[in-house]
Parts: structure tokens; C-alpha cells; sequence
């Protein structure tokens, strides 16, 4: 059984589909197939964990979203972005990566963060300044390689 | 040069000889879910993993002892920093002779989707196979229920008997005279024994094709499941004023089968005709099951042969799918066909239906004896690749005994190969090495003195042995010397002779 919910929302004819949960072998697209609207935004926000048989459904799934349609990701998890840096066919040739978390620790306070990123704040493959939202320190540090972690940014005009 | 790894999709670990923590790849930050600054402060492997059952630190150790490519067993990895996760891999360890010095490399392979799409899929299957006996044993109760009405009917007969005999008893009982009445009262007793005889033999046949364990596969012949089957299905036949005739066109009917699932199908195919037959009222209606063996390659064959209206073309096309059937609503389950076709192919077999020009034909074919050989259960064929211990050719005619040898002589952990045909014996012979030959002497078409002639002239070189009832000793005091025939095991034997004998004849072989 699918451990993976799909939720649909249409405005101004972009369809928004909210992805929670586990892709695995078991989740089922099928609710976003035939889908006609020219522009179809899908938030990561509630995927938990993927594994590469979901990977595999998902990339099937996208590959055969009409030519036309334009694709947004949005608030991609940490996972979501590896996968996209390592597995071709996960982001779509033409597809916009609108926003995403971005790993940083506060060794003020060594505390961990994910915070949400918009992709035009990262310029030249640096992460932005962001200020700590548990002890307010100013600088926290970026906690990957900034080089491979947004190795996806290259394929965004 | 480490820094080579960092393009590989594998997780991979490099220490030096003080086993700490040189390099880390990106893959293994992934495979971590540490970020860059925690790896960089990791110093050894362990801060980060442990192991359940199994040593991975010692494993590990010996590796730094003998500086060679070590590949560890699956194991379970728990990542100490991330609670509750849990790895299924396997480990490569290997040494690093670089500018810098002597490394070792532990690189990691993640099985642990493969480890939970296995599980799954082990489920799964049970899943099916526990639905599947399910669905078997709901068609049984189906064809029982079915039949409940004419069953009835057989047995309300011996009963009305009994009871009309027990009446009589009673009046017996009132005369004075009771030695001048002991005759009738002896008759009345047998006829109330005889009609309880048949309502137990009734009720035992139901209970014994309804419950009897069904996975083991034994030796056991055509002839006889058919007999039985036709038996079960008396009252039905009568009922419908149904001829049924058996046509045997083999002395061997031996097959390697379960002989409840043989009925089963069996049952399922003739209660398919009967059903044919009466509901479209057929004059003379009949059915034939024609057993011949097939003379290429020596497959049994059995016709379930009608008079009936036939199957018409739409049916056909679907007839071995599941809920298929042109019975009434309540009739049939749909299911005996599918059902039917399911056992036959697990006993590596077909089932089809021929054209006919009146009625319907089924055609089950069964594979020989000599097919199954190799093929009835893991415990042999992996024991014949396995194991190239002595390989053991029984040959008797007689099912029960092909039976009680295999288990005799697989318990000791022999090869057995078993064959109630000589002719195919003698195949099995020129084909592939065969240690000893236990054979029944008295056979039709070719005896078991023909059978070790036969064998020496194609050149077998092995011991034969035997095997008879004491009255053919004759046979063998000719034969030994003659045809170098190595002992004989006189009927009824033991266990205990079996394998006394075995052990003797294969202890003596050069």
C-alpha cells in the first residue's frame, strides 16, 4: 500500500500537488497522470524518505508529463536535492527548482537547521548568510559541500 | 589521489594503519547522513556505526593484519547518530599502497532495498500461496456441497436397511424359539453390518479427499487414483444415469504425484461431464478415461473423454481462467479447471482440451517418472549437483515399494532414483552414472532378469541387486556368477536389510 499522499490544488490553472511521505516501490502517481493544466507545481515539503525503486516511479512519472506543461519543484527537502544532484531523469529538462532546504549548524549554539532557500538567493554556488533561528547568532555555517550540494543549479537558466 | 573516490557512487571510508579516519566520499556523507563538518571530527569508523551479531570491529582488525581484498557477510548497520536507522550491506575491504603511505579502504554496499523488496516479496508469496490453498480447499468443500444431495441419497439407502434389518431383529426377538430364527437374525446382523461398512467407506472417502495433507509427492499409480475418484462419484453417475468406463491401454500407470490432488482433478473433470451430460439431457450419456502411455516421450497420458453438447468456441478461449464456467448460478465455483490446471503443472505436467467431433475431450499428460527424478523437490537435485555421493536406481512396478525404498534410502542419505518402467530404467542407465540397481524381478513386459541382461549388454558395469520373494531364489543363484548379479533382497525386507545390503553391495564395488 502506497505510504505516499498526494494532494491537488487547482488556482489560475496552475495545479499544485502537495507530495507527503515515503516514495517507495509502492507509491502510486496515478492521481497525477493525465494531467492537462500548462503549469503543475510539486511541493516536496512533506516527502519523509525515497528510495531508489521510488526514484524509478518517479522519474517514469515525469518523463511523461505532456512536453508543454511547465514544471515547478518547490521546498524540496535535503533528500530530494541529492537525489536530484545524483539520479538523471529526477529533475525534468526545462523544470524550474523554486525553492529548497539548505543544510547549516550553529556552532554557537550546535544546533542544526534546515532553512528554506529560494534558488535565486544562491549565487555562484554560495550559500547564503543565514542568521540562527534558535540563538539568533548571525552567521551559521553551511553543513554540506556547498560545491556538490548545489551542483543542481547548473541546470537552472 | 583519495580525493578519486569522491566521484564514485559508492559510500566509501579510507583509514590508515592506526585504523583512523582519513577520507570520507560524498556518497559516504549520504550513506552516513552526516553532514562534512561531523565526518570531519569522526576519528574512528565506530563513533559512527555499530553491528548486531556480528564482530564488524574484529573483522575489520584482521583485515589490517593481512592487508589483503576481504569481503564481509551481510550484516545489519546501525548508525549511532541517527536514531532507530538501520543499514542491510556488505563490506569490501581493501589496501591502498599510495605516494602518502599504506591505506585501508572499507567501501560499503547498500543492500537495503533489495533486503526489504526481498522480504516483501517472501510475504507476499505466502500471502499468495495461503490464499491459493484457500481458494483449493474452497473448491473441494464446493464440489462436496454439490454433491451433498446425492451423497444423501447413498447413504439414506444403506440406512433404510439397516433399519428395516433392525425391525426385523425385533420381531426375531419376540419368538420363543430363538435357536429356530438364529439363521435370520445372523443374515439381518450381516446386512446392518454391511450397510454401516458402506456409509463408513462414504464418510471416510469425503473426510479423506477433503483433509489429507496434499504437499508430498509420492509413487503412486494413475489406475488407482481414477478408480477412486470414480468411486467417489458413484452416486452422481447413478443419479444421472451416467456409463463410465475406464480404458487402461498401459500395464504401468505409475506416476510421481500426490494421489489426493490426482483425484482432485480427476474428480473436477468427470463431475464437469456428468454435469454437461445431465443438463442437456444427452441420450446414453457416457464418459470414458482412456490412461495409454505416450510412445515418444513416454508421458502418461489421460483422456477424459464425454458424449456430451461440447464446449462451445467463447468458452473455450477462457476455459482454464479463474470463475469460468457454463454452470448455473450456485452450480460451480468457476475454479475446478483453473484449479485443476494449477496441480497438473505443479507436477510438471499439461492439461488441454482436444477437438472432438462429438462431446469433449480433456488431455492430462504427465511427465515420466524418470523426468521427476530430478525435479521432485530440492532435497534431491540439490543433493545429485551437491553431493556426488553413490546414486541409487530402483526398479519395481510396484508403487508402495518404490516408496518405502526412496524413504528408506533417502533417510541414509542416498541418490535415489526411482522408475516403475524398465524399459525406462534401462534409458536412465545408458544415460548417466548409476552406482546400483535395486530390481524388482517379477515385471510385466521385461523382468527384472531380462532388465540386468539387458543393462550388462549396454555396457552398465555396477552392481544389481535383486529383489523378490524368496520363491525366486532360483533366479539368482543362476544369475550371480552369470550376470555378476551382487545379492538379492528377499521380500518383505526390512529397513534395516535395505541398508545392510546397500551398504555390503557399494562397500564391495572396486
Amino acid at each position: 500500500m502506497s505510504k505516499l499522499k498526494i494532494d491537488k490544488e487547482l488556482v489560475d490553472s496552475i495545479l499544485t500537488a502537495q507530495l507527503a511521505g515515503t516514495i517507495d516501490e509502492d507509491a502510486d502517481f496515478t492521481p497525477l497522470q493525465g494531467l492537462s493544466q500548462p503549469s503543475v507545481v510539486f511541493d516536496f515539503h512533506g516527502v519523509t524518505m525515497l528510495n531508489s525503486c521510488g526514484i524509478r516511479e518517479w522519474v517514469s512519472f515525469i518523463a511523461k508529463l505532456p512536453p508543454a506543461t511547465r514544471v515547478t519543484y518547490r521546498r524540496c527537502p535535503q533528500i530530494i536535492i541529492e537525489q536530484i544532484n545524483m539520479v538523471h531523469g529526477f529533475f525534468r529538462e526545462g523544470a524550474v527548482i523554486e525553492s529548497f532546504a539548505a543544510p547549516y549548524y550553529c556552532e554557537h549554539c550546535d544546533k542544526e537547521s534546515k532553512v528554506l532557500l529560494k534558488t535565486a538567493q544562491v549565487q555562484n554556488r554560495h550559500a547564503p548568510t543565514q542568521a540562527c533561528p534558535h540563538c539568533g547568532e548571525a552567521n551559521m555555517e553551511f553543513d554540506a559541500l556547498e560545491e556538490q550540494y548545489f551542483h543542481f543549479l547548473k541546470n537552472q537558466g | 589521489m583519495l580525493t578519486h573516490y569522491d566521484h564514485l557512487f559508492e559510500p566509501i571510508v579510507v583509514l590508515d594503519l592506526q585504523k583512523k579516519v582519513v577520507h570520507c566520499n560524498p556518497a559516504f556523507n549520504l550513506f552516513s547522513k552526516q553532514p562534512p563538518r561531523v565526518l570531519r571530527n569522526i576519528e574512528f569508523l565506530f563513533q559512527l556505526f555499530e553491528t548486531k551479531d556480528f564482530d564488524l570491529e574484529g573483522w575489520i582488525d584482521q583485515g589490517f593484519l593481512k592487508l589483503e581484498l576481504r569481503i564481509s557477510p551481510e550484516l545489519e548497520l546501525i548508525h549511532v547518530r541517527e536514531k532507530n536507522l538501520t543499514s542491510h550491506v556488505v563490506i569490501r575491504q581493501f589496501p591502498l599502497e599510495l605516494a602518502e603511505g599504506t591505506f585501508v579502504a572499507i567501501a560499503i554496499h547498500d543492500i537495503s532495498i533489495e533486503k526489504n523488496l526481498y522480504d516483501k516479496y517472501r510475504q507476499q508469496l505466502q500471502e499468495l500461496h495461503t490464499t491459493h490453498a484457500q481458494i483449493v480447499q474452497a473448491d473441494k468443500l464446493a464440489t462436496l456441497g454439490e454433491m451433498t444431495a446425492t451423497i444423501s441419497h447413498e447413504i439414506s439407502n444403506p440406512l433404510t436397511i439397516a433399519v428395516g434389518n433392525t425391525e426385523l431383529i425385533d420381531v426375531y426377538l419376540e419368538n420363543p424359539d430363538l435357536p429356530a430364527v438364529r439363521a435370520e437374525l445372523v443374515r439381518a446382523n450381516g446386512d446392518i453390518r454391511e450397510s454401516i461398512d458402506r456409509i463408513h467407506n462414504i464418510i471416510r472417502n469425503m473426510k479423506h479427499f477433503l483433509w489429507q495433507s496434499e504437499y508430498t509427492k509420492e509413487f503412486c499409480s494413475l489406475a488407482d487414483a481414477i478408480a477412486q475418484s470414480v468411486e467417489l462419484l458413484k452416486t452422481p453417475l447413478e443419479a444421472g444415469d451416467v456409463k463410465v468406463e475406464t480404458l487402461l491401454l498401459t500395464e504401468d500407470s505409475v506416476v510421481l504425484a500426490n494421489p489426493l490432488k490426482l483425484q482432485q482433478v480427476i474428480i473436477n473433470l468427470v463431475k464437469n461431464a456428468i454435469d454437461a451430460l445431465v443438463e442437456k439431457g444427452t441420450p446414453r450419456p457416457q464418459i470414458l478415461l482412456e490412461v495409454r502411455r505416450n510412445q515418444t516421450d513416454h508421458s502418461l497420458e489421460l483422456r477424459v473423454v464425454d458424449n456430451g453438447p461440447g464446449i462451445s468456441t467463447s468458452v473455450k478461449e477462457n476455459l482454464f481462467r479463474p470463475f469460468t464456467t457454463t454452470k448455473k448460478v450456485g452450480q460451480g465455483t468457476g475454479l475446478g479447471l483453473s484449479i485443476s490446471q494449477k496441480i497438473i503443472e505443479s507436477h510438471k505436467g499439461t492439461i488441454e482440451l482436444q477437438d472432438t467431433e462429438v462431446g469433449t475431450c480433456f488431455l492430462v499428460r504427465l511427465p515420466p517418472i524418470e523426468g521427476y527424478s530430478f525435479s521432485r523437490g530440492d532435497k534431491v537435485s540439490r543433493g545429485i549437483t551437491a553431493k556426488q555421493g553413490p546414486r541409487i536406481l530402483i526398479v519395481d512396478n510396484e508403487p508402495q515399494i518404490l516408496n518405502v525404498l526412496t524413504r528408506f534410502l533417502e533417510d541414509e542419505g542416498h541418490h535415489v532414483i526411482a522408475s516403475a518402467r524398465p524399459e525406462e530404467a534401462l534409458r536412465f542407465i545408458g544415460k548417466m552414472d548409476v552406482d546400483l540397481v535395486l530390481t524388482d524381478l517379477s515385471m510385466p513386459e521385461i523382468n527384472g532378469r531380462q532388465l540386468a541382461h539387458l543393462a550388462r549388454e549396454q555396457g552398465h558395469q555396477g552392481p544389481i541387486v535383486y529383489m523378490s520373494t524368496s520363491k525366486n531364489a532360483e533366479a539368482y543363484n543362476r544369475d550371480r556368477d552369470k550376470m555378476r548379479i551382487a545379492g538379492m533382497l528377499i521380500k518383505p525386507f526390512t529397513k534395516e536389510e535395505v541398508i545392510r545390503t546397500v551398504k555390503d553391495v557399494l562397500g564391495r564395488k572396486p
